[in-house]
């Protein structure tokens, strides 16, 4: 059971005319099924990339029945692979329309859609290939065929752009580029009327110049026509002895450049280089002064401290260790007892102080005083013996070594001696310093007061001397 | 041969975006079950 196309109500399949309203149902049927064979056929025509036979059973298919979804959906996509896709775009509105829900249009809508500029760039081509035949018609076949090739660069598959381009070519005698755009054409759309034609004539002339150039190369072009992004650009074609041929100066001029180049690199780019190697020389230099008086300082550093080590070394060197200096302790004991001093000394200065303890501290003190008391008396003896003898440099040298252990001596008496030797042994300056040290600590007693007189006496002497120098 | 001339008057503009939809409305979209449907109203109005 089927519904009235007309009224609606359930008719029998069979039923020639609905019962209720009186419409022809099998008219009707009829109708449906013509419309179902024109899209049958357009869809197997679509197959074999019979893009124009597609397009005429579709459109008679949609002639019967205008609500055939599929038939449209199809004519769309068929003018879309044509290169028409406004075309394309209208069928599939129109589809949506007649059948809003679960429709593919939707799916085909939505993809020209979500490419982006896809609608830009359709509009550009189409408004391009208008502009091409508007430029044919007044004549500006060059402007056209630039528009066309643009055009083709958009929109590749634009039948109608790739015949007219062939159409322009005819008409100036190309007929290879002519053969190669209606080849591309034919790829698209395998049984296009316009395309066979051109094709045959394209064939023919091919064939008639094959046959009366057999032996001759094909006459090229006398211009190159080459694509530079949007641009399309004519030259005269040359061959490359004859562009060198024309090209002397040019070649002049690059022996110029070379040579200007070579000039630049000699005056320029060497010197800076050779700048730039003293530079990192001269800064290497630097860097490596730096480092040996770096080295040199930690030497000296190093040096200085070696020469501290040894000094201590030197302090401690011949002083013997604990059981060593207790040893030579009781030596310089025994030999104080037995009263020689010298022996009692020479011990005395092995001994290391620092590692004895207390006893033995005070044991050293008490020989050592000892020691010292003998030799002050022995040298303060042989002092006033040589002072007597006339020795005065013997003197100086015991009453110094008295001096340098007590300089209080016998209440200041080697200490004046010491002056008094000086002073006869000529050195003023000397005999001046101790006599001043006399007067200073002893300034109540007599050799005090003597000392005193004794430094005016030799300071008044010795200012004279230089005044008569 | 093909005239140049002729061959050209075969080309006509493209559809351009902007036209689309002026196109989409215009479009006679009669199809042969309207036909059917406008004869058969004929045939029963006649009747009536």
């Amino acid at each position: 059971m089927k519904d009235c196309f007309y009224c609606g109500s359930p008719v029998e399949d069979t039923a020639v005319r609905c019962p209720y309203c009186g419409a022809h149902q099998k008219a009707y049927r009829m109708i449906i099924a013509s419309s179902n064979q024109a899209y049958n056929e357009g869809l197997a025509r679509a197959k074999r990339h019979d893009l124009s036979g597609a397009m005429i059973c579709l459109s008679r298919a949609l002639r019967y029945n205008k609500k055939h979804t599929d038939a449209r959906n199809l004519l769309g996509l068929v003018y879309m692979e044509f290169g028409e896709p406004v075309l394309a775009l209208r069928e599939w509105v129109i589809s949506k329309n007649f059948c809003p829900e679960d429709n593919e249009a939707d799916r085909y809508l939505d993809m020209v859609q979500r490419k982006s500029g896809m609608f830009d760039r359709i509009d550009n081509a189409t408004k391009k290939f208008n502009q091409a035949i508007a430029y044919c018609q007044d004549g500006n076949y060059d402007l056209a065929r630039i528009q066309l090739k643009r055009v083709l660069s958009a929109n590749p598959k634009m039948v109608r752009a790739h015949q007219l381009l062939a159409l322009l070519d005819i008409r100036e005698g190309k007929y290879q580029e002519a053969n190669r755009s209606l080849s591309a054409a034919g790829r698209i759309d395998s049984n296009n009327a316009l395309t066979t034609c051109y094709q045959q004539e394209v064939r023919a002339h091919l064939a008639e110049a094959r046959k009366n150039h057999k032996k001759k190369k094909p006459q090229q072009s006398q211009v190159v026509d080459f694509t530079d992004g949007n641009d399309t650009v004519r030259m005269p074609r040359q061959t490359f002895i004859e562009a060198l041929d024309n090209s002397k100066s040019g070649l002049f001029n690059i022996l110029i450049g070379a040579v200007i180049g070579v000039l630049v690199c000699v005056f320029l780019v060497v010197p800076t280089m050779k700048q730039r190697a003293n530079s990192d020389a001269a800064s290497a230099l630097v860097n490596a002064n730096s480092q040996a008086a770096s080295s040199q300082s930690n030497a000296n550093t190093l040096k200085e401290q070696v020469d501290t080590l040894k000094k201590k070394l030197d302090k401690y060197e011949g002083q013997a260790d604990v059981k060593g200096s207790y040893e030579q302790l009781i030596t310089a004991w025994n030999c104080v007892k037995e009263e020689d001093n010298e022996a009692a000394s020479t011990a005395l200065s092995k001994v290391n102080k620092t590692l004895l303890d207390t006893n033995g501290k005070s044991i050293y003190e008490e020989v050592s005083k000892s020691v010292d008391a003998k030799l002050m008396e022995d040298k303060y003896k042989e002092g006033r013996q040589k002072m007597d003898a006339g020795d005065y440099a013997g003197a100086i040298d015991a009453f110094k070594t008295v001096i340098k252990i007590d300089d209080t001596y016998e209440n200041g008496d080697a200490l004046y001696r010491l002056a008094e030797s000086f002073e006869k042994n000529g050195d003023t300056d000397k005999a001046i310093k101790y006599y001043s040290k006399v007067a200073e600590d002893y300034a109540s007693f007599y050799k005090g007061r003597n000392s005193a007189k004794k430094v005016e006496l030799l300071q008044a002497a010795s200012e004279k001397t230089e005044t008569e120098q | 041969m093909i005239d140049f001339d002729e061959e050209l008057k075969k080309f006509k503009p493209s559809m351009e975006v902007k036209e689309a939809e002026d196109a989409i409305q215009n479009k006679d979209l009669t199809d042969m079950i309207d036909i059917l449907k406008q004869m058969t109203s004929d045939h029963q109005s006649g009747k009536n």
